[in-house]
């Protein structure tokens, strides 16, 4: 498991170099070959035992900010990158740039506020990032227009089994493809590492196009909505409950008999699996299973816990169950039919 | 140092009522410039530089600071919580949080997220009974480590931003109880003749108790309240005191008018840079109490300004700290050094 190093390095999307030295130097070490493609995908290579071409998906992107104005005081403002909720923004730790340098969001005090006022999210727009500069020379000298900003949050094992880190989507499906590619499993497969999926899948898309996959596995990590107050068919994944299949969302509605198969080896393997009990939210299988002339795809996932913020949680033991059926479909399916 | 002992007090827990737990600290900072301490009946600190007169200066810093409080242990390890002092809910979304259980429990507090929130329940004012601690825990072992009453904090290192500017959590008002500590210092090598009282008084953010009854005991002459102030944002009102330009001194219907214009002479004497504000009636802090505490004490008011008070990203200048901590001990010099009778008679 990678999840600590991969869950502390900055990645927002287009700005993956963190991650993707990460990623080579660990392909290196493990001695697998890899290519790096024109928009930044890595696309390392697990030879083996082959019946069809096996692509597996994770991206290296996460959500973030993006730095798009200095005001006469100093002050930071900025836009969101992907999917970020203005509810997590209130009172922040961040990190700026390539030298990351430290910076705060913050909030009118409470003293201030109207009993309307209390409670409520701040638009993106009235928020900005403090660095403690007093001018905007100052901050010129530090910052500018177009760093990308991530928030800081360290990995942390806590609880009965649980882990909490900002990115856990998708450096959970990262970190899963590189302990598979550790295994020098006697199978085939691609493994790659997308770039810029939290804005539109635009890695895994060029990625497929390349490959031309006859099956594509997309490794993520997804919504759950496990918490207090919630109804058990409206939580989508459950903590604990181990890998969740998808079977249909926004993006992709997928290959029934596929999803069966998948289902059939967890089965036989006895790993524990949930369906993804929603149609909402999509991700790189979206892209693939629609390049060229299509193939088939499949999701497995991690259920993460307030995804696409800096308090992600997850289970070690839930990810150990994707770990191991991920190797066993990619094993069954290089077995020929 | 002043960094040093705001980046350690700030990182543990002094939530209101429960300060007493960590007052150690307070002990190793303040012993070796002061002549004797003592923690009162509320759970304030009072620390006592001894002098050669009669007289009597309080210093006061509250040391508690705002927190959370368990009210009940759900399924599936999670927690229902109250706030402990003025919180903004919207400031405990996606937090880290430790828990002073039976040990310090690691916990998060989250929110559904947006995939599954339609948009108007994103603008929606949050309340904390919306809002649960996530601890990892199945109920039962739970219920071993964590009882109802137990207290918890935001976990946030406190960060060094540029120059001289941090930011972390509780640094109101141990921005102040720095000052204090500077003062201490300072006196500690120029002489003085007053006896000089340091209360880092305990429960200011639930009514200013534990200042009424140090300042009772210690029946002062003189009080200095510190506390920290609205610190300059692009968000804020013209008159909005900036970081970085010394201490925030208050004119105001319950303060000392005397007393004001003298520690502002001071501070121009000495080349101290000095804000000054304008407080009408409440101020908010523990002047409330102990001016009016046995038959009246005359006090002035300084602040530390600070911004997004109340949120574990409150941000101060350490040299505003430093320099308020000395001009204080000017001010005491000065007071020392002056005809007492003319100075408090009206």
């Amino acid at each position: 498991m990678f999840l600590k190093e991969l869950t502390e390095l900055s990645g927002v999307s287009g700005y993956e170099y963190e991650v993707r030295n990460y990623i080579k130097s660990k392909l290196d070490e493990i001695g697998c070959e890899y290519k790096v493609d024109k928009l930044g995908n890595v696309i390392a290579h697990n030879k083996g035992k082959k019946n069809k071409k096996i692509m597996l998906a994770a991206h290296m992107d996460e959500v973030g900010l993006i730095v798009s104005h200095i005001d006469s005081n100093g002050f930071i403002k900025f836009q969101p990158v992907g999917g970020v909720d203005q509810r997590i923004l209130n009172s922040k730790s961040v990190l700026i740039g390539e030298n990351k340098i430290p910076g705060v969001i913050g909030s009118k005090a409470i003293h201030l506020m109207s009993a309307k006022e209390r409670g409520k999210s701040i638009p993106i727009d009235k928020l900005y990032i403090d660095i403690g500069t007093y001018s905007k020379k100052e901050t010129e000298e530090l910052v500018s227009i177009g760093d990308y900003v991530v928030f800081k949050s360290s990995y942390v094992e806590f609880g009965e089994g649980l882990i909490k880190a900002k990115a856990l989507d998708d450096r959970a499906g990262c970190s899963v493809l590189l302990d598979l590619l550790s295994m020098k499993l006697d199978v085939d497969f691609y493994g790659v590492f997308t770039v810029m999926e939290e804005v539109g899948s635009r890695g895994a898309q060029v990625a497929a196009y390349g490959l031309e996959p006859d099956y594509a596995i997309v490794l993520e990590g997804t919504v759950c909505v496990h918490m207090p107050g919630v109804k058990e068919n409206s939580m989508v994944t459950l903590i604990g409950r181990g890998a969740a299949l998808s079977l249909m969302d926004s993006s992709t509605v997928y290959d029934i008999d596929e999803v069966r198969k998948v289902e059939n080896i967890a089965e036989k393997y006895g790993i524990s699996y949930q369906f993804r009990t929603s149609t909402s939210g999509g991700n790189d299988a979206g892209a693939i299973h629609k390049t060229k002339e299509g193939s088939k795809a499949v999701a497995i996932s991690l259920p993460c816990r307030y995804i696409h913020s800096p308090v992600s949680v997850a289970s070690k033991n839930d990810y150990d169950n994707v770990v191991r059926l991920i190797k066993a479909v990619i094993s069954e399916n290089q077995k020929g039919e | 140092m002043l960094k040093e002992f705001l980046f350690e007090a700030c990182s543990n827990q002094f939530v209101s009522g429960f300060e007493y737990i960590n007052g150690y600290m307070l002990k190793k900072y303040f012993e070796p410039y002061t002549d004797s301490s003592e923690k009162d009946k509320i759970g304030s600190y009072i620390f006592k530089q001894n002098g050669t007169s009669d007289k009597k200066i309080m210093l006061a810093a509250h040391i508690d600071e705002i927190g959370l409080m368990v009210t009940k242990i759900l399924e599936d390890g999670f927690l229902s919580f109250t706030s402990v002092g003025g919180i903004n809910p919207a400031s405990l979304v996606a937090q880290d949080v430790i828990i002073y259980g039976k040990e310090k429990i690691f916990g998060v507090i989250g929110i559904k997220p947006p995939h599954v929130i339609p948009k108007n329940e994103r603008s929606k004012a949050l309340k904390i009974k919306d809002l649960y601690i996530d601890t990892g825990y199945s109920k039962e072992k739970l219920e071993n480590l964590v009882s109802i009453g137990d207290v918890a904090t935001i976990k946030r290192d406190p960060v060094s931003l540029q120059g001289s500017v941090i930011s972390s959590k509780a640094l109101d008002d141990k921005a102040c109880v720095a000052v204090m500590l500077e003062t201490a210092k300072e006196l500690n090598k120029i002489s003085h003749k007053s006896n000089i009282f340091y209360a880092a008084t305990a429960q200011e953010e639930t009514g200013c108790r534990g200042s009424s009854a140090a300042s009772y005991k210690i029946s002062p002459d003189i009080g200095i309240v510190l506390d920290v102030g609205f610190g300059m944002t692009p968000d804020m009102p013209p008159e909005t005191a900036c970081l970085g330009n010394g201490p925030v001194i208050a004119f105001g219907g319950r303060l000392n008018l005397k007393l004001t214009k003298k520690f502002i002479e001071v501070c121009h004497t000495y080349n101290y840079s000095i804000q000054c504000e304008a407080i009408p009636s409440d101020t908010g802090t523990d002047a409330e109490s102990v001016q009016i505490n046995r038959e009246g004490v005359p006090c002035i008011l300084l602040s530390i300004p600070l911004r997004y008070m109340h949120t574990s990203v409150e941000t101060i200048d350490v040299k505003d700290v430093e320099t308020t901590g000395r001009a204080i001990a000017r001010f005491i010099n000065e007071l020392d050094n002056s005809d007492w009778g003319e100075l408090l008679c009206f």
